[in-house]
């Protein structure tokens, strides 16, 4: 993995050159560099590893189906659509932003895809629809809704927090006027029934999880070989095969750990392999991280998010890049919707409703995305989506009433705030920030 | 009329709204239907307004009793006619009149409903038995659970069926009801032969929950009678909905407020229980269909048709 402050480096926040010059030329400085960010604040994806551990024991030792293979998987399948929706989130979040509205613009996703598909089973007009070209669609729509919310946002210069409010309300209502008055409807094409519960045979949890590491590990060579070309000390050699060897550690555990058979029960049909749903949210996470921080894009994104009026005093378009940001969160919400209406095969009046918003904005931020902009990593939302999840699903393991899950919930929240306000008040007096 | 929300149930927006407007239009009377989506600020807000804009009588669905005892004496105040409408307003001076189902017994059809399908299964002692329950903050998801387990509870007690998990699934939201579903399934390892759930909605979330983990259907309940829920029960992966003809209850509603509005004698019309049914496979036609609440054009769709008659 990447150094935490890469990025906020190559944006040209003041302190860039400052670090560079600092960067260390051997394995043993480059660990105590890291050390030292750590000390000062720079602490990444830590707590939320201990998070987990945390989470784990404690969940293990009250039930002792939480570590199961089948359980690993159920949260794997569980957490994608607030991972999906959270990928967005984050670049809202980078740009100092917020939507509220991706919970319903999710739903208008998810039912879109529901309602014509549904539609070109009774309409011979429009029976040339099928999921290929359905989920393109709706995709369109919800990135359509990404460029209105930001268009509006930057045209009339309004707090994206206001207009995104209107949009929740508007959306919702969007979403009761479409699914009308059968209540409920169920979707019917095996391709997006099967989304969110089909596997991949065996042996393709090693390739898929092979090619995952060995593609992140081609990125930080070239990372290595692009800041050596600008004059820049590249990370070590031998760093980035240590973290090689890590990643092929944890992947091999991964690729055991879904191919182990999970059917519940001597009756049910053999269940093993990695989900779809999973080899999507990889995709995902990578698509994004590239944009995120191989291109001009994403480090536009970082810079105004960091500070507003310097990128638009260096001639970056700021208002562009901000409706480009809400384009990426809308379209992500679709492809959240998507999977959620997959997973309950079905969409209904509640659809986008209940927690989903407030789990989403908590999985980017539990995963150290900064509500206060320009600092996190698209992987936060991947990472915070699987501790609400785990949260989510121990208590529904544990039987426990509504009251002590809201309460709970809110107590893992709070904790990642309080965090990333620890966080950011060291960096602060370390000078980082 | 002051509606509650969008998601405790499909019913207000999708079913309430048009009776309601089709009695009102009928009716040649000025009206307007409002949604507090959820808040109950919201609600007493839209009641101020509806009072200002001269209205003589407001129908409510409350949000919860306190916030529905507050709107009653502002009407009360202001010489409006208010009546309860599904939701029982408990705190407070109490409305001036009170129309719903008996929501207990909508819940003794659901417990019956799975003994019946239980036992049409062949299933045998000890049954492992989930209960969903609605939203831990809605009065009628506890009617509905008194009036349930009034029925099973004796099931439990004499050994043939055994509890094996019990929830509450709040805001009555499908995707929470599929992760509790999900983690019931996996704390039980796979063995749960029946469910109780509140509505279809929740049913749902139980049928996708079994076909995500490729296990075969079990008996499960629902409520409200939607398309997807009537479809389930056609292709035998829900066991019976419970269909309250919403219809027969807002026309009464209705009609007890167009004539309070009038100036209309009431006594006549406060009385008698309104209608519901448990629908199963196999009395579908004469239920919801010859209601004219669903028809065989947007439930005989796809896959589904061949199911049909």
């Amino acid at each position: 993995m990447s150094a935490p402050n890469d990025i906020t480096q190559d944006s040209g926040a003041p302190t860039s050159a400052l670090l560079a010059s600092q960067e260390p030329q051997t394995p043993f400085e480059y660990v105590g560099a890291a050390l030292r960010r750590i000390r000062s604040g720079e602490i990444g994806a830590l707590p939320i590893i201990l998070g987990l551990v945390i989470i784990g024991i404690i969940f293990q030792s009250l039930n002792q189906n939480f570590l199961t293979p089948r359980n690993l998987v159920n949260i794997t399948i569980q957490m994608a659509g607030y991972a999906t929706i959270a990928y967005g989130m984050v670049f809202i979040l980078l740009l100092g932003e917020i939507d509220l509205s991706v919970g319903y613009v999710s739903a208008v996703g998810g039912v879109m895809t529901a309602i014509l598909l549904r539609d070109s089973l009774t309409n011979p007009a429009l029976s040339w629809m099928d999921w290929w070209n359905v989920i393109p669609i709706a995709l369109a729509i919800t990135t359509a809704i990404g460029f209105l919310h930001g268009t509006l946002i930057t045209t009339f210069q309004l707090p994206s927090f206001i207009v995104t409010l209107a949009g929740l309300l508007a959306w919702n209502g969007v979403v009761l006027m479409i699914v009308g008055d059968g209540g409920t409807v169920n979707i019917q094409n095996p391709v997006v029934r099967n989304l969110a519960s089909e596997v991949l045979p065996p042996i393709w949890s090693w390739i898929v999880i092979f090619a995952f590491v060995a593609l992140l590990t081609v990125m930080e060579f070239a990372t290595a070989s692009a800041r050596r070309k600008a004059g820049l000390r590249p990370k070590p050699v031998q760093i980035i095969l240590a973290q090689t060897v890590i990643m092929g550690v944890v992947g091999a555990f991964l690729a055991y750990l879904f191919n182990i058979n999970r059917a519940l029960g001597p009756t049910a049909p053999p269940q093993q392999g990695m989900p779809v749903i999973a080899v999507i949210m990889l995709v995902f996470l990578i698509v994004l991280t590239y944009l995120a921080e191989r291109t001009r894009f994403g480090r536009y994104i970082y810079a105004v998010g960091g500070n507003k009026e310097a990128a638009r005093r260096a001639g970056i378009r700021v208002e562009r890049i901000r409706v480009l940001g809400f384009m990426v969160s809308g379209f992500m919400a679709g492809v959240g919707g998507i999977v959620l209406a997959s997973r309950l095969k079905s969409v209904a009046t509640d659809t986008g409703g209940g927690n989903l918003l407030l789990y989403v904005i908590a999985a980017a931020v539990i995963g150290g995305t900064s509500l206060f902009g320009g600092r996190g990593k698209v992987y936060s939302a991947i990472l915070g989506a699987l501790v609400v999840s785990s949260v989510e699903n121990g208590m529904g393991l544990l039987n426990v009433s509504s009251g002590v899950k809201f309460v709970v919930t809110g107590l893992v929240l709070l904790a990642a705030v309080v965090i990333d306000a620890i966080s950011r008040r060291s960096q602060q007096r370390s000078g980082l920030r | 009329m002051l509606l509650p929300d969008s998601a405790s149930s499909a019913r207000w927006e999708a079913d309430d709204r048009r009776f309601f407007e089709g009695a009102f239009e009928a009716a040649g009377v000025e009206y307007t239907i409002v949604n507090a989506e959820g808040s109950a600020q919201t609600q007493l807000t839209q009641a101020e307004q509806a009072i200002t804009n001269g209205a003589k009588v407001i129908l409510m669905v409350n949000l919860d009793s306190a916030s529905g005892a507050a709107i009653i004496e502002l009407a009360r105040a202001n010489g409006v006619a208010i009546i309860d409408y599904d939701r029982l307003t408990i705190e407070g001076p109490g409305a001036d009149f009170y129309v719903s189902f008996d929501n207990e017994s909508v819940g003794r059809l659901q417990g019956e409903g799975l003994v019946a399908a239980v036992e049409a299964a062949g299933l045998e002692a000890p049954v492992n038995v989930a209960v969903l329950n609605g939203s831990p903050t809605d009065n009628n998801a506890t009617l509905f659970k008194n009036g349930y387990e009034s029925v099973i509870t004796a099931q439990f007690d004499s050994g043939a069926w055994v509890r094996v998990a019990d929830q509450s699934v709040p805001d009555w939201d499908n995707q929470q009801a599929l992760v509790i579903f999900e983690q019931m399934l996996t704390d039980a390892a796979g063995d749960i032969d029946a469910a109780v759930a509140a509505n279809d909605g929740l049913a749902g979330s139980v049928i996708a929950a079994l076909q995500n983990q490729g296990l075969p259907f079990i008996p499960v309940t629902g409520q409200d009678a939607t398309v997807g829920g009537i479809q389930n029960i056609l292709a035998g992966r829900q066991s019976m909905t419970v269909y309250k003809a919403i219809k027969a209850e807002a026309e009464a509603a209705a009609a007890l407020a167009v004539a309070l509005l009038k100036g209309e004698d009431t006594a006549s019309l406060v009385t008698g229980a309104v209608n519901k049914v448990s629908v199963t496979k196999d009395n579908i036609a004469e239920t919801v269909i010859a209601d004219g609440f669903r028809t065989w054009e947007e439930i005989c769709v796809g896959e589904f048709a061949q199911y049909c008659p």
